[in-house]
Formats: structure tokens, sequence, C-alpha cells
């Protein structure tokens, strides 16, 4: 009989424990493996998400909260700065890139995002079907954007889906592009004006305008809009967060009530790559100081919330541990268990020729089988059940997490296999030790 | 070239805790020989057995397998001048319970072949309980079992340790009959410590030690 036989025979007869070591292994090896799955997930759209954008601009409120909602899409805007404040932070000399992006809308949870084709080129993404945008209400949709071409469609209000339509004005896609890996893949891309006209505003009025009032009328019109902008922030700022769009008609109201003459259009925020890494840190303190816009620097922000959810990240790493030395603790006492049984079963075979190496090779072999068994199921159940995960949260569907074997992967199976090994050592050398003569004699 | 005496014993000392359980025997047994050692209980008859068999070491003296020394064979010289040439009856029978008759069988050698390993179940009269766990055989079964185990190898020399204590007559004869049946077959050496006085009969050959 081989060895190997001889080990599954062994461990059969000792059905429960082995059961319990292996499925201790499978569940430690799950967790670490899941738990790595969605760092890297995070971590790696986290970085394509935020690829080479150093600033972010819009209404004043939290900083995190304009870095999620107009970077990554997973949080409301602030509220909405002045169509005007694009032209003045272009001008500027740090800043080397401006992406203004117009949020309010969304088809079935996809955003609906009113922008310029430099958003797209910035993520570097191309066609695979169809067109780029030309005209008002052509939308180019991402990948992962269950709509067909040339599909229409009317955008409901808000950034979650509701029953509340814009009907009165229908997008038509034109393009869809191909999987990138961003945040793109999610969203329904437009122009800006788009946006702006089916909330009722035109930047025409702006150019308009410029040539109507002087400079004086100008200021004092900012001036008036700025007092009123504070003042709604102040009063009310929870639902200015979760009810952006009315916000946007409201503001729209008075300020066709100070100005009937002049709607000064709104977007939500600009994207901005600056020329240098100071800039990183001077154009946001000028921004902050001088106006009322909030900058935030996205590296900073996500560093903040990193070092925020690491708390939670750890604790899960930790209790991954603790899962993983009760597997090898399962493993050690499902090989010593009734070990004094076993250690007669032991000399018998010594007894019969078996040298102390093979004994302690067969031992050995019981803890690599457990774990290998353990590490197998752990891999599958992992699969499994990081895709059940996905399928179940949303965020998670949305961004399009997937399982990716990275080097993680291998390194807690290299560890767990290296910590079955250890565990099956002890019983392993004791076995080989066993004193033949009093065992038999027992 | 072929020594004589297959096993030589040696002014053959062993002692626990200061205490001798051997005292300085020596004897030969030569190749084919019935050896019987007679003896009380803790006169040290299976201590005899195992220092012979390898799986003790004297406290001094010399035991040579074939000429060669013991006390010149490292640990894994030893086990494979076990594994290769000596079988094993042991008193209480020692079989692995929760290995079927056949696999226990075949634990013996690796490269065993499967056909001898059922000829010999067919044998023993075992046939329909091939695959059965040996803890559900009776005492009976699992003593045929145990003896098969000892022979199968065609071992040079077999140990049996009081083979028959726990039997009545008629099985104490049967079992021997069966031992010699396989020891005559195989032209083995066989070695058999008892306090049995009922096995004498089977021995040309009968040492007492005190």
């Amino acid at each position: 009989m081989s060895d190997l036989n001889f080990v599954l025979l062994s461990l059969k007869s000792r059905f429960s424990s082995t059961i319990l070591a292996i499925l201790l292994t499978t569940f430690g090896i799950s967790i670490s493996i899941i738990l790595v799955q969605f760092e890297n997930h995070i971590k790696n759209r986290l970085n394509n998400d935020g690829k080479k954008i150093d600033i972010v601009v819009g209404a004043k409120g939290s900083p995190l909260q304009i870095v999620l909602s107009s970077i990554y899409h997973i949080d409301l805007p602030t509220g909405n700065i002045p169509f005007s404040s694009l032209k003045t932070i272009s001008e500027d000399q740090l800043v080397e890139k401006v992406i203004p992006l117009a949020l309010g809308d969304n088809w079935k949870n996809n955003r609906i995002v009113g922008t310029t084709h430099e958003y797209i080129e910035h993520y570097g993404a191309k066609l695979d079907k169809g067109r780029n945008w030309r005209k008002v209400f052509e939308v180019v949709a991402g990948s992962s954007v269950k709509i067909n071409l040339n599909q229409e469609f009317s955008g409901s209000h808000g950034l979650v889906d509701s029953n509340n339509l814009h009907d009165h004005e229908k997008y038509r896609v034109v393009g869809i592009l191909k999987p990138t890996g961003t945040v793109l893949d999610r969203l329904l891309l437009t122009s800006l004006r788009s946006v702006l006209q089916i909330h009722g505003q035109d930047i025409k009025n702006i150019e308009q305008h410029n040539h109507k009032h002087d400079t004086h009328e100008h200021e004092e019109h900012k001036h008036d809009k700025h007092e009123h902008d504070k003042h709604e922030h102040q009063l009310d700022e929870n639902k200015h967060k979760t009810d952006n769009h009315d916000h946007h008609n409201e503001h729209k109201d008075n300020s066709v009530n100070n100005n009937q003459s002049f709607i000064e259009p709104e977007i939500t925020s600009l994207l901005i790559t600056t020329k240098s890494p100071i800039a990183n840190i001077n154009l946001p303190r000028s921004i902050n100081k001088e106006s009322q816009l909030q900058a935030a620097n996205p590296a900073f922000e996500i560093t903040r919330l990193s070092a925020m959810l690491g708390l939670g990240s750890k604790s899960f790493k930790l209790l991954s541990i603790i899962i993983m030395l009760i597997a090898v603790l399962s493993i050690f006492t499902g090989l010593a268990s009734n070990f004094e049984n076993r250690l007669r079963d032991l000399a018998i075979l010594r007894a019969i020729g078996y040298s102390k190496a093979r004994v302690f090779k067969i031992i050995s072999l019981e803890g690599i089988i457990i774990v290998i068994f353990g590490i197998i199921m752990g891999l599958c159940s992992s699969f499994l059940v990081f895709n059940f995960l996905v399928d179940m949260i949303a965020p998670l569907n949305n961004s399009n997490a997937k399982f990716k074997f990275s080097i993680d992967i291998f390194i807690i199976i290299f560890l767990v296999f290296l910590a079955g090994l250890f565990a099956a050592l002890f019983p392993a050398y004791k076995g080989a030790k066993v004193s033949v003569a009093k065992q038999i004699a027992r | 070239m072929k020594h004589k005496s297959i096993l030589q014993i040696k002014s053959l000392e062993y002692e626990v805790d200061k205490q001798k359980i051997i005292k300085g025997n020596s004897f030969d047994i030569n190749h084919k020989e019935h050896q019987l050692i007679l003896g009380n209980s803790g006169s040290g008859k299976t201590t005899l057995l195992n220092l012979m068999s390898g799986l003790l070491k004297p406290s001094s003296g010399e035991i040579l397998f074939e000429g060669v020394k013991y006390s010149t064979l490292n640990e894994n010289n030893l086990d494979s001048l076990r594994a290769e040439n000596f079988g094993f009856i042991f008193q209480k029978l020692n079989l692995i319970e929760y290995l079927s008759i056949k696999e226990n069988l075949a634990l013996v050698k690796d490269k065993l072949n499967s056909c001898d390993v059922e000829k010999m179940i067919g044998e023993l009269g075992l046939s329909e309980k091939i695959n059965q766990e040996v803890k559900n055989l009776s005492f009976g079964e699992a003593q045929r079992v145990a003896i098969a185990r000892g022979v199968i190898n065609n071992p040079k020399v077999i140990f049996a340790d009081e083979p028959t204590s726990a039997l009545d007559d008629s099985n104490t004869e049967i079992v021997m009959k069966m031992i010699f049946d396989y020891v005559n077959k195989n032209n083995s050496t066989l070695v058999v410590c008892t306090h049995d006085d009922r096995v004498k009969k089977f021995f040309s050959n009968a040492m007492v030690i005190k």
C-alpha cells in the first residue's frame, strides 16, 4: 500500500476532526483572500479613477464629499458652482487642464455626466461602437451601462433611480465605450450643454449676459449670489446634500428673482490637472481663500479616508489571522487527537519495517493533505463568495469588481501551507520517535 | 556464502532501571529451525524476542543476523533488515483497526502483488470479508489475519509472541498448524516465545528462560 493511500485511510478513520480542520482552513483562507480582493479592488479603483486629477473644485462643503462625488461618483455633490469659474480657473497659470462636470440626473442608477470630450481622453477611453457626441442630448455610454446604441431614454431627477423623469427631452445613445476599468465604465457621458439645457439653463446666457451688463452690475450680481449661496448652505446643508437637483432649481428661481434678465448657468465641479506638484498645495489654498468655491486635493482626501477605513480593514485582517491560527491549531489537534491510540498503529508500522523517516513523512503528509484540501476549498469558496458579494452589493457591482489572482493570494497560500506543515511537525516528530516495543506490548 | 546460523545471540544483556531483564544469554538459531522459548510471565521472553528482532537495543552483548552484527547497522538499515527478513505475530494481534483485511496485509510490502494478498485471504477463508474493517472481525478471524500478515512477505524468520495464550485447545491446534503450514511452505525459521506448555509438542527444540 502506498503511503498516500494509508494517509487517506487514516484521515478517513478520523473523519470528523479531519473535516473540521479542512473547514477551518477553508474558512481562514476564504476570509483572507476575500479581504485581499476587496482591498486590491478598492486600491486599483482609487488609483485608476483618480489618475492625474490633482485638484477637484466644487461648492463649499466637505472636501471628501467633493472628491467622492466628482471623481469616484459614489457620493452626492456638495452643491453647484458658477459656470464662469471654469473660465477663471482655466486661466490660472498653475493649471494645465480643467474638465468641467455637470451632474444631477441618472438613468437606472447610472449617472448622466455633462462634460467635455477631454473627460473621455483623460481616461484614455476608446469607442467600441458608434461615435462621440456632437449635438445636444447625444450620449456616449460606459461599457458596463446596460444600454444599446441608438436607444433613447429620459434621465430621472437626482443621482439615484426615481420615477421623476425629465421626459420633455430624450437622450440618444450615439456611442458605447470599450471597458476602461475606471469610473467611466458606469457613466453616461454627454455635453455640458445637454445637462444644463435639460434643467432650463444655457451656456449661451452667460455670453449674452457678459455683453449686456457692465462690470459693476456683474460684480453686484456675483455678490448677491454669493450671499445667497452662503445663506442657503448654512440653513440647509443636509437638504442640499440629499437633493442636489432641487437645490439646483431653487437656486435658479432665486437668481431669477434677483436678476430677471440673467440666469447664470451652474455646473457641479471641475477636475483639475496642475502643472507642478507645488501647485497642488498653492492652488487649493488660493481657491478656498478667495472664492465661494471649495478645492479638494484627492490624494490627501483619499489618504484620510484610507486612514479612517484602515481601522476596519486592520480588524478584519486580525480576524483572518485569528481564524488562520485556529485552523492551524485544528490541524495540530486533528493530527494529535487520539494520539496515544495512533502511536500503537505507528509502532506496528515501525515493527513491520517502516523507517522513522517514513513514519514522519506519513504524519506530515496528513497535515499537508488537510492544508491542500483547505487551500483548494478556500480558493473555490472565496471565488464564489466574492462573486456573490459583488452581485449583492451595488457599489461593488457598479465598480466592476472582479476576482483577480494576485501575488497576495500566492503569499496567503504559501503561508497557510507553511503553517499547516509546521502544525504537523510536532505530531510527526513524536510519531517517528515512538517506542515500538513499548507500544506493541500495550 | 550462506552463514550456518541465521541468528546468533552472544552474551546478551538488557536492563531497565539497573534491573537486568536478560542476563547474559547466548545461543544460535539455525536456518529453517523451529525454536521455542518457554518461560513464565515476566521472565523476559517478549524482551528477548524484541532484542532478536531489533526492536530493542541490548545493554550489552551482540546479536547477528546471517553473520551481520546489529550494532554495525544504523537505524535505517535495521528497519530494512526487519522489513525484508522478519515477520511478526504479536500476542495482541496489533492489526490496524480502521483498515480492512486486505489493507492490513498490503501494509507489509509496497509492491506486494494484489493477487498474492487475495490468495492468502482465500486460504484464510475470509474472501467474503476481504474489504471489511478488522475491528468488525471475530477474535479468531482477526488472529488468522495477524498470522497471515506475519508470513505474507515470505520472511526468513518469523517471530511469534504468545500466539496461543488467549485460545482454547482446539483453536491452539488450528493456529499452530496454520503457522507451521506457512513456515514449512516457505522454509522460514520460526521463533516462538510462550508460557503455554500446550505448544511444546509442536517443537523439537525448546529453550527455557527464567
